[in-house]
């Protein structure tokens, strides 16, 4: 009974970043292709929209598009509470910070319900929702 | 009140493992929770998307099916179903998926589906205007039937997901957390007993053995 009390939590855990991606690739090698995609740790595939990758690379500069990861992270964290996201990485913060019209504060920035709605909305396949779990108790 | 987890030991070692497991059930809760929450924006957010584009594909399909009607009048039902029969295949369908938080919504792209007359592949010369307008609006309104239809799905599978996450909230919340609540408070319990009975034992050895000397 115990051992499946421990199965039933790790399991949840488990299938909470299953749509994550195994790899996630750069804006340029992205905006080359025809159909871009990438494969999800659930074997599935994840397709981008052209124009969303097109917005994007207007609104980097040119030598920052080999720098930018997609999808972008939308970390959602018990530590941070219910309402408040973290996106992580320098070329990640600016697009969402241009889209949301917010200032740059460096490597990370937190974004609050409201403006990941917005955020959602602008940015629907190439941002991605990722959870994760504090290890302090 | 929740039942206790079965076949437990009411040991200190057992005490640690529960607690643990206690924390990361409450952890994993507050991020299904999150998840939970974030479904039902993502939801919304389409919902918001369907009611513009449904009341725009329904006027443009009355506008189209208003077109094929009078061009049915001057034509003749008969001489515009076989013109409909010569239409070409426009551009395939390009059906791909993405994933929102393991939901795999469809994303579905259409190619071009304006064409001129020629591209058509009716003949002109037995077909009247009327029939070109209808061919027209109904090339126009085939986009937006696709984007519809993608997000009408779209809604129905996030309706699926946030349904079953709810459950697995709920299952956390009101089965698993206070089943490990009440086990460890069980336990402490327990200990607490044996701790009392070990003392009051060895109060009674100490009382017997001075009454002995």
């Amino acid at each position: 009974m115990q051992d499946r009390t421990a199965r039933v939590i790790s399991k949840h855990m488990q299938m909470l970043n299953r749509h994550l991606a195994i790899e996630r690739r750069d804006l340029e090698s992205l905006l080359r292709e025809e159909k871009p995609k990438i494969t999800l740790r659930d074997g599935s595939t994840h397709s981008f929209r052209k124009k969303e990758l097109e917005k994007i690379g207007r609104i980097l500069h040119h030598e920052l598009h080999s720098k930018l990861m997609l999808p972008i992270y939308i970390e959602l964290s018990d530590k941070y509470g219910s309402s408040t996201a973290r996106i992580s990485g320098k070329s990640e913060c600016k697009v969402t910070a241009h889209v949301l019209g917010k200032k740059m504060q460096g490597d990370e920035l937190f974004i609050y319900k409201p403006e990941l709605k917005q955020l959602r909305k602008e940015l629907p396949t190439t941002t991605q929702y990722m959870f994760t779990l504090s290890l302090d108790h | 009140m929740a039942e206790l987890i079965e076949g437990v030991n009411p040991t200190r070692m057992e005490l640690l493992k529960l607690k643990t497991k206690l924390t990361l059930a409450i952890k994993g809760h507050r991020l299904l929770k999150q998840k939970r929450d974030a479904l039902i924006m993502e939801f919304f957010n389409i919902l918001e998307e369907v009611k513009e584009r449904r009341k725009k594909a329904e006027g443009e399909l009355a506008k189209a099916f208003k077109s094929l009607i009078l061009a049915e009048a001057t034509l003749g039902t008969i001489k515009v179903s076989d013109a409909a029969m010569a239409v070409m295949a426009t551009d395939s369908l390009d059906v791909e998926s993405r994933n929102i938080m393991g939901v795999k919504v469809p994303v579905l792209t259409l190619g071009e589906t304006k064409r001129s007359l020629l591209e058509r592949g009716y003949g002109i010369a037995d077909t009247s205007s009327q029939l070109d307008d209808a061919a027209s609006k109904f090339e126009e309104v085939l986009k937006i039937v696709a984007q519809l239809a993608e997000i009408e799905k779209s809604i129905r599978l996030l309706a699926e997901e946030i349904e079953s996450t709810k459950r697995r909230v709920n299952a956390l919340e009101n089965t698993l957390i206070p089943r490990l609540s009440n086990t460890i408070r069980y336990i402490r319990l327990r200990l607490d007993e044996m701790e009392r009975q070990n003392f009051f034992k060895l109060k009674r050895i100490k009382a017997i053995m001075e009454a002995a000397s």
